[in-house]
């Protein structure tokens, strides 16, 4: 790797971390390689989605609809 | 009181007079896999002559009425392809809740470019046209209200969560 002993100990007790470039020298040298994909960053729960897409399109909907019902009947106890 | 939204029964009595349109909105997203609610249905309809008519006839059985702030029953309006063929926007009332007609979503010509790319979904023993979730994403950039700005997180989550899935 061409880094000094010091270095890799400073990363092993959590002092520092490894440039992009030496990481991937890291990871060449154990068989791998990086893979770096940008994402919007966001504060989504996605096990909402994981849920949400075991479903079926149809089960969705009904879904919605019962979230519509209970909606509307919040709405009219609190007109009431 | 505004009836609660049966989507299912709403799309099947569109099917059962073969109108032609392609579901958009928060609707479609939810039918893409978003775990988002929507209070209302939205659709693009093909704006030919034809299939205003065949809409006309399913807004008739639908009891639809146009949808006022204030006015809890709406009001009454002429249903025939004359009347629909003059609208870009239409918000109604129907037995199976609000439902909402845009010929022309934000972004969008009409029906023709977003049936485009436009994804068939099951539903039943029938299939829709849904807008492709990129469609709905950019017609809610192009929009950008701000229930837009708060939906707009969760699609694109969406999107990329759909893309890591294809990938595996």
């Amino acid at each position: 790797l061409g880094t000094k002993q010091s270095a890799v100990s400073n990363w092993e007790r959590g002092i520092d971390v490894p440039r992009v470039d030496t990481l991937a020298r890291i990871l060449d040298a154990c068989g791998f390689e990086a893979d770096l994909t940008f994402r919007r960053h966001d504060d989504v729960d996605r096990s909402q989605i994981a849920g949400a897409l075991s479903q079926s399109p149809e089960d969705r909907l009904e879904t919605v609809a019962r979230v519509t019902e209970l909606v509307g009947l919040a709405r009219q106890g609190d007109a009431a | 009181v505004t009836k609660p939204l049966r989507p299912i029964e709403l799309l099947a009595t569109l099917e059962a007079h073969h109108v032609r349109y392609v579901v958009i909105g928060g609707l479609a997203a939810v039918l893409h896999g978003s775990p988002t609610v929507t209070g209302d249905a939205d659709i693009c309809p093909d704006s030919s002559t034809e299939n205003l008519t065949r809409l006309a006839d399913a807004l008739r059985e639908l009891h639809a009425r146009i949808r006022v702030a204030g006015e809890l029953d709406g009001f009454e309006f002429a249903y025939d392809a004359a009347f629909l063929s003059r609208m870009k926007m239409v918000n109604l009332t129907t037995d199976f809740g609000d439902f909402d007609l845009s010929f022309a979503p934000a972004g969008f010509s009409g029906y023709d470019e977003l049936v485009e790319h436009a994804v068939e979904v099951p539903i039943g023993s029938t299939s829709v046209n849904v807008a492709s979730l990129a469609d709905v994403i950019r017609s809610k950039e192009v929009a950008n209200r701000p229930k837009d700005h708060a939906t707009l997180p969760m699609l694109y989550a969406l999107q990329d969560e759909i893309a890591k899935r294809d990938e595996s």
